[in-house]
């Protein structure tokens, strides 16, 4: 009980650590490197190992909402383009991408991250007829939109690439098996 | 073919999501909102200030001891931040509109629109639409959204930024000063006969509500006038870096 309890307080601090990452990262750096959207590329990261576990998709949530208040767009637009990515892509991965090579983890940040933009430009456009917010620009957004979806997903390939070594080297599963093969 | 899905899962988030979106809009979460905002920007701002001071620490001779080095860092960031007060101060002597300082305390944070967000808000008096300048009444741009303690402010080389100006030559040139995808500021609607040299001063016009006449924008840095087109556009160089300013005031009117 009493580690329960430790392991979500540590899980609320990390995850508010990764907001304020996620934030400076945006405010400090030029514009190729900020680009790199960590939230998706993070969850992105932990549906692609386990996506059986639901927790993941409400401190996704959690962390969404709480962006989408320094952001200047229309508060619910962003967030709920990123919560139903999310929500596709753990379907997909549970269903179409079951392979976890890395061509697989690469596809589904491609897949991911336009299927994210482009509900975004639809709803940001959607919105623009209805009220009178009309920083529609699609030139714009194509160009940054197709850098962040190039940067993210390389990170996450690559972090991918570097994070399995370890994984499969410390996971009490894959070490279990492996003793009992030897 | 068997499909896994986690319906429940699904339909809590969504509803969990709409339930946020909807106590938003009806304002029953705007404390909570405001705390985690503030929250979030102090340590923005501890990260700004120890970046500054780094940034000087480079800068100043490694001959000297560290304890040294630090204090000199200190006493630059001081003399900056006195100087650019001191200018802010003498522009609000001779306006004839109350100033508020504000810190920029982040930039650019949704990568859609060039925003800055600044740490007054309507509790200190702002409005939407207030100007935002730069020391001497440098004009960066205009506020476009408050909460209690913050304000958005979109610079002027933001697509959508559009600011009435006048050109400081012969002809007193009107027009419109546009942001280009954040990486120019051009003024277009000048019409076709009127004489426009490189160098000339833009200031805003003053026909626009709640912004005064007089605040400078930049200098023409080139003149486009295609004998095809009804109007001749002005490229503008900005009079500063907006990437590189932490002080701004905003002006209300009195």
């Amino acid at each position: 009980m009493k580690s329960k309890i430790l392991k979500n307080i540590l899980i609320f601090i990390g995850i508010n650590f990764l907001i304020f990452l996620h934030l400076n990262w945006r405010n400090n750096f030029g514009d190729p490197i900020r680009f790199f959207n960590i939230l998706m590329a993070v969850f992105l990261w932990l549906i692609i190992y386990n996506p059986r576990k639901h927790y993941n998709i409400f401190l996704a949530l959690y962390s969404f909402l709480i962006c989408e208040l320094f952001y200047n767009t229309p508060f619910g637009i962003e967030s709920f383009s990123q919560i139903i990515t999310l929500l596709f892509m753990n379907w997909v991965l549970l269903n179409v991408f079951t392979n976890r090579s890395t061509i697989i983890v690469f596809l589904t940040g491609i897949v991911a991250m336009i299927f994210y933009r482009l509900l975004f430009i639809v709803l940001l456009f959607l919105n623009s007829s209805f009220h009178n917010y009309n920083n529609f620009d699609i030139f714009i957004y194509t160009k940054i939109f197709w850098n962040e979806t190039i940067i993210t997903t390389g990170v996450l390939t690559l972090f991918y690439l570097i994070s399995s070594i370890f994984v499969k080297r410390l996971h009490p599963e894959y070490v279990i098996n492996t003793t009992r093969l030897i | 073919m068997r499909f896994y899905s986690f319906k429940k899962t699904y339909l809590s988030a969504i509803g969990l999501f709409f339930l946020v979106i909807l106590l938003h809009y009806f304002g029953y979460l705007n404390y909570p909102e405001n705390k985690i905002r503030d929250l979030f920007l102090v340590a923005l701002k501890a990260v700004d200030a120890k970046k500054q001071v780094t940034a000087t620490t480079a800068c100043v001779s490694s001959s000297v001891g560290l304890d040294n080095e630090i204090l000199t860092v200190k006493n630059k960031l001081l003399e900056q931040e006195n100087s650019e007060l001191h200018v802010q101060l003498n522009f609000k002597n001779q306006s004839h509109s109350n100033l508020v300082t504000a810190q920029i305390v982040a930039k650019n944070l949704d990568m859609v629109d060039r925003v800055i967000i600044l740490d007054k808000g309507t509790n200190d008096g702002i409005k939407k639409d207030q100007p935002v300048v730069y020391g001497n009444g440098v004009l960066i741009g205009k506020i476009i959204k408050t909460e209690d303690t913050i304000s958005f402010a979109r610079i002027l080389s933001d697509n959508e930024s559009k600011i009435g100006a006048t050109i400081m030559n012969s002809d007193h040139s009107l027009g419109i000063v546009e942001g280009g995808f954040g990486l120019s500021i051009k003024m277009v609607f000048i019409p076709r006969n009127e004489n426009i040299i490189t160098g000339d001063q833009i200031i805003t016009s003053g026909l626009e509500m709640g912004t005064p006449r007089g605040l400078l924008i930049g200098k023409v840095a080139a003149v486009e006038n295609e004998s095809y087109q009804p109007f001749q556009q002005a490229i503008i160089t900005p009079e500063i870096d907006y990437e590189k300013i932490n002080l701004v005031s905003i002006l209300i009117a009195k």
